[in-house]
């Protein structure tokens, strides 16, 4: 049976096929297993379908620059074959609800290619829905060599956008009484979560997003360091092969250098502010905007930046500037690409209408990312890195954080020790 | 009533109406901006190892053939039509093989075709049926091009149908490519003749029908394989330019040195264009006229 939506690629589509019996040479043998395969773009294949392979399995090939053998370990795939011969048995014989899930998702994603033109549909695609197979070579590589690639990534920017829309709709439509909303925008986070294919980054802050709705309903404090320690604790829990997961450890990180740096960067941007303009407040006050915005970008860029080089061999240069300024248009992005995707299904011609205001959105974002992306020395590609420098950098980085967060207890115990 | 509506727009904050107002204007300069001209344009769109023609003139589009890839027809598209089109007038499948059609079946599930043309030869391939079985669920008119259908797209301009004959070819070295829908667009002084993938059989057979095939430009049949553009067909076209819809790296050797060698000898080394090294390659006309504007 088909075990996941297919993924498509431009001119084939690979498809993770759960085997419950195998034949070889007329002697059928139960079994239980998954096995990717690789088949042709047509006829198309979905979640659910029964189907009869006929073809040779064989163990996922090691490239030089990538280890695909050991990638798709990960995911529990073992062995794939190569185009085999199809034969369709049964279809809709998966689970009901991620059947209906894995339709919606699909079509949503034909509104917006249909309201909106290239690359601008793909890459609402992939912002609003996770579909990123669509999304030209050169843009996806425009967009890690910009350090925006987090733009794409669905992740707790986008459950968070999603969220804040939903509970104010939710408070307009029920008040706050009863805790209505906070039910309605649980239930969201995970159909959300389940829309856009489950990934690492977005069932992290699917649980976060959990843990804090609960935290209000209870009326108890919210704390992000443990929320985002929940949220790991679970998942490897769960499946521990997740921690190889590159977009798993980068969500981590990303998070947790907001969490542990954003604070601090937001003070002494702040500070400096009120030192430079003081008395004039408005001017000020957008001020102010623009450092919490390089604070958050630059929190986020010292936690993750040599993973990226280590596993992408590329280190943008333009990352904050690049991010600063297509960040403004991601909330209007998904607000719009939303009305666009939904409003398909029911009017296309109003989808259109819609469209035209999200085409503006996603071409300022292709501007600033093309932009930046067609800068000389836009970033700096990096030849293979060894391991210890990586590791060096975040236990330093762990320390320094352990230091700032401690200050008076590292002072006092130093005091302490000149005492004596 | 009237009082309230006042009341409530003399408390509306003004500046709410700021990026409504942004948003508006942005787009009418975009759309002024993409307004397209009254000139005729033939685009050869550089999809890689296959053809894609795209005709417009004003706001309808003919797309003649989609190229092998998904992608890369919809970004070309979206290049050449203007971001708030989403309709193509006639989608014209030259043959059924995957390197004209695949690109086409996507640019049915994007965009709202009004009729499709095709040769209607048995063949037999999964992306083949998926895109008749979408031409038929769309409800999109669908008809068989045969030779001597003319199509008249105002001001002057007319696109002849020349090939296949009514009666299609069989036996051939290849049917599916000799019965492939060659095309003759004309205005006023300029000419295009489109030949699709057909071989020499199919040459032959234009020559000797005494078919109007005399043109400006030559798109060369078969991504310039030596299976066709013989001498005879080249001198009875007598193109001016001559334009080859093919892939950087193909396994199949296109074009062939040799026809290339032909088309330079007879035209001039820098009248022969390649989709492979000059992207995609846009003609413009009034019909007096001829531009060409090319990616690279």
């Amino acid at each position: 049976m088909v075990a996941e939506e297919p993924d498509l690629r431009g001119s084939y589509c690979l498809v993770t096929f759960s085997a419950n019996e195998v034949t070889i040479s007329n002697e059928s043998e139960e079994v239980s297993g998954t096995v990717l395969t690789r088949v042709s773009r047509y006829p198309a294949y979905h979640y659910g379908d029964v189907l009869k392979l006929n073809g040779e399995l064989e163990t996922p090939p090691q490239f030089e620059d990538f280890d695909y053998k050991g990638y798709l370990a990960h995911q529990g795939i073992y062995s794939i074959i190569y185009y085999p011969k199809i034969e369709i048995l049964d279809r809709g014989k998966g689970s009901k609800p991620l059947q209906w899930i894995y339709s919606l998702r699909e079509s949503l994603s034909v509104s917006l290619a249909r309201a909106l033109p290239e690359p601008q549909g793909s890459l609402a695609q992939g912002i609003l829905l996770g579909v990123r197979s669509n999304i030209p070579d050169s843009l996806n590589q425009a967009f890690s060599r910009t350090g925006t690639a987090h733009l794409l990534a669905i992740s707790g920017l986008h459950v968070g956008i999603v969220i804040g829309m939903l509970l104010s709709f939710g408070i307009l439509l029920f008040g706050r009484r009863h805790y209505i909303y906070i039910w309605l925008a649980l239930v969201a986070i995970w159909l959300y979560a389940l829309l856009t294919g489950m990934r690492p980054p977005v069932i992290r802050a699917a649980i976060m997003g959990s843990l804090f709705l609960t935290a209000e309903y209870l009326g108890r404090q919210r704390s992000a360091i443990t929320a985002l320690a929940f949220a790991a604790a679970v998942m490897v829990g769960i499946q521990p092969q997740i921690l190889w997961s590159v977009s798993f450890q980068l969500s981590f990180l990303a998070m947790a250098g907001l969490i542990s740096f954003y604070p601090y960067f937001q003070t002494w941007g702040r500070r400096g502010i009120a030192a430079l303009f003081g008395a004039r407040e408005k001017i000020a006050a957008a001020a102010n905007m623009i450092t919490d915005g390089f604070a958050v970008t630059l929190a986020a860029i010292i936690a993750v930046w040599p993973l990226v080089a280590y596993n992408f061999n590329v280190v943008s240069l333009v990352g904050l500037p690049a991010t600063f300024f297509s960040l403004p248009a991601l909330p209007a992005i998904i607000v719009t690409t939303a009305l666009v995707a939904f409003a398909g299904l029911f009017a296309p011609i109003v989808a259109q209408f819609l469209g035209w205001i999200a085409w503006l959105f996603l071409s300022y974002l292709l501007l600033v990312v093309q932009g930046f992306d067609a800068l000389p020395l836009s970033s700096i590609e990096v030849s293979t890195v060894p391991d210890w420098p990586i590791w060096a950098y975040y236990v330093a980085l762990t320390i320094i954080i352990g230091f700032i967060n401690h200050k008076e207890q590292v002072a006092g115990f130093f005091s302490k020790l000149a005492l004596r | 009533m009237a009082g309230n509506t006042v009341k409530l727009w003399s408390r509306f904050p003004k500046k709410w109406l700021i990026p409504p107002l942004l948003i508006a204007a942005f787009l009418v300069w975009s759309a002024v901006s993409a307004m397209p001209d009254d000139k005729l344009h033939i685009s050869f769109l550089d999809v890689g190892q296959g053809d894609a023609i795209l005709i417009q003139q004003g706001s309808q589009q003919i797309l003649i053939d989609g190229g092998p890839d998904t992608q890369k027809i919809n970004l070309e598209l979206s290049e050449k039509l203007p971001f708030w089109d989403r309709t193509i007038e006639l989608m014209i499948s030259t043959q059924p093989q995957a390197d004209h059609i695949t690109g086409l079946v996507e640019v049915l599930n994007r965009y709202e075709v009004k009729q499709v043309l095709e040769p209607g030869v048995p063949y037999v391939s999964s992306i083949y049926q998926e895109w008749l079985k979408l031409v038929e669920d769309k409800g999109i008119k669908h008809k068989l091009a045969r030779a001597g259908q003319e199509i008249d797209l105002g001001n002057g301009i007319k696109i002849e149908v020349l090939n296949p004959p009514t009666d299609l070819f069989e036996g051939t070295s290849s049917d599916v490519d000799n019965n492939g829908v060659v095309l003759r667009l004309s205005t006023g002084k300029i000419s295009f003749l489109l030949t699709a993938d057909i071989r020499r059989e199919a040459e032959f057979e234009l020559i000797g029908q005494r078919a109007n095939l005399r043109s400006t430009v030559l798109k060369v049949a078969h991504h310039g394989s030596k299976t066709s553009t013989s001498a005879q067909f080249l001198a009875v076209v007598d193109p001016e330019i001559a334009v080859i819809s093919v892939g950087a790296t193909n396994p199949f050797g296109h074009p062939s040195p040799e026809v290339v060698e032909r088309l330079k000898e007879r035209l001039g080394e820098d009248k022969v264009y390649l989709t492979s090294q000059n992207g995609t390659i846009e003609f413009i006309t009034d019909g007096e006229s001829l531009w060409v504007r090319i990616e690279r």
